[in-house]
């Protein structure tokens, strides 16, 4: 079971970040408008989440306009991908495993 | 030692999130376009049955083009782009589109009154947009019902005058209330910042 939590991976931990990177699996590109609303976060909280991601290069960002309007796109990186679903089968075997413990 | 507690609480918090996001995703002029096309497609079957099959050849796949240019456009204004669901779509209702056209056989072979075959065709569409609310958006399983039951109504009616209108209209109301729906969650344009 330690093992299981050394794969876990430290910058998922954060719920929010877990959910973007989740969320960034399943859409090719989300706005800043789109994962402020689906995670309830203050723009605050969830900039700083994103640059978390954005300096591991979990994800990228890229910056345009629709209708006139600025918009930020982020979508996730192979190497967040990667760490994601990793993080993902960690945390299953952690779940399973504390599941079968016996209780004290 | 790890809270397993919160790690429960944090893992239905993803799940509430990923549930969010995939709540409703057809823009609300996808289902007003195809409840001004339905209506008209059925209730010119009472007026000018000879000019059904041109008004659908026309309007069926101008249909389509413009809802997946109006889908792409929602897309991006609600700031949530997945190509794969934009290919599911697209598959699905060119299935529609091939199931329809693989019925003319049994119409130009004698097997099928062409006087049946916009009943048939009420039931594929009713099987297509209850499979789109399974998949794709839960606004259109109450569609394929309405259809459904439209189907019925025009096998038990059949000598109901305007019987295609009615049903035309009754198809115009189902997708005019999906819209509604649709309508009354618009997404937001733009970054408060970033």
């Amino acid at each position: 079971m330690k093992d299981d939590f050394r794969r876990l991976d430290r910058l998922l931990e954060h719920r929010v970040r877990l959910a973007i990177a989740v969320l960034l699996i399943r859409y090719d590109r989300l706005s800043f408008a789109r994962l402020k609303e689906l995670t309830e976060e203050t723009d605050g909280n969830l900039g700083a989440n994103l640059r978390k991601l954005e300096d591991e290069s979990y994800i990228t960002v890229r910056k345009e306009f629709v209708e006139r309007k600025p918009v930020s796109w982020y979508s996730i990186t192979p190497k967040g991908r990667k760490a994601t679903k990793a993080h993902l089968d960690a945390l299953s075997q952690v779940i399973a495993k504390a599941g079968t413990r016996p209780r004290e | 030692m790890e809270d397993s507690g919160r790690t429960d609480r944090d893992l239905d918090y993803v799940r509430a999130v990923v549930a969010r996001a995939e709540q409703g995703s057809s823009p609300a002029s996808i289902y007003f376009l195809w409840a001004i096309v339905s209506f008209f497609g059925y209730a010119i079957i009472d007026f000018s049955p000879e000019t059904t099959g041109f008004y659908w050849m026309i309007a069926g796949p101008l249909g389509g083009v413009v809802s997946g240019l109006l889908g792409r456009a929602h897309s991006r204004r609600r700031g949530q782009i997945s190509e794969r669901r934009d290919v599911g779509q697209l598959i699905l209702w060119s299935g529609l589109i091939a199931a329809i056209l693989l019925l003319i056989p049994l119409v130009s072979t004698g097997r099928v009154r062409s006087a049946d075959l916009p009943r048939v065709i009420l039931v594929l569409v009713s099987f297509a947009y209850w499979s789109a609310g399974v998949w794709l958006d839960r606004r259109m399983l109450a569609v394929g019902a309405a259809t459904a039951g439209l189907y019925l109504f025009s096998v038990y009616a059949a000598d109901l005058p305007w019987v295609w209108t009615i049903t035309g209209l009754g198809l115009a109301v189902s997708l005019g209330a999906a819209g509604s729906l649709a309508a009354a969650r618009r997404p937001r344009a733009s970054d408060a910042s970033a």
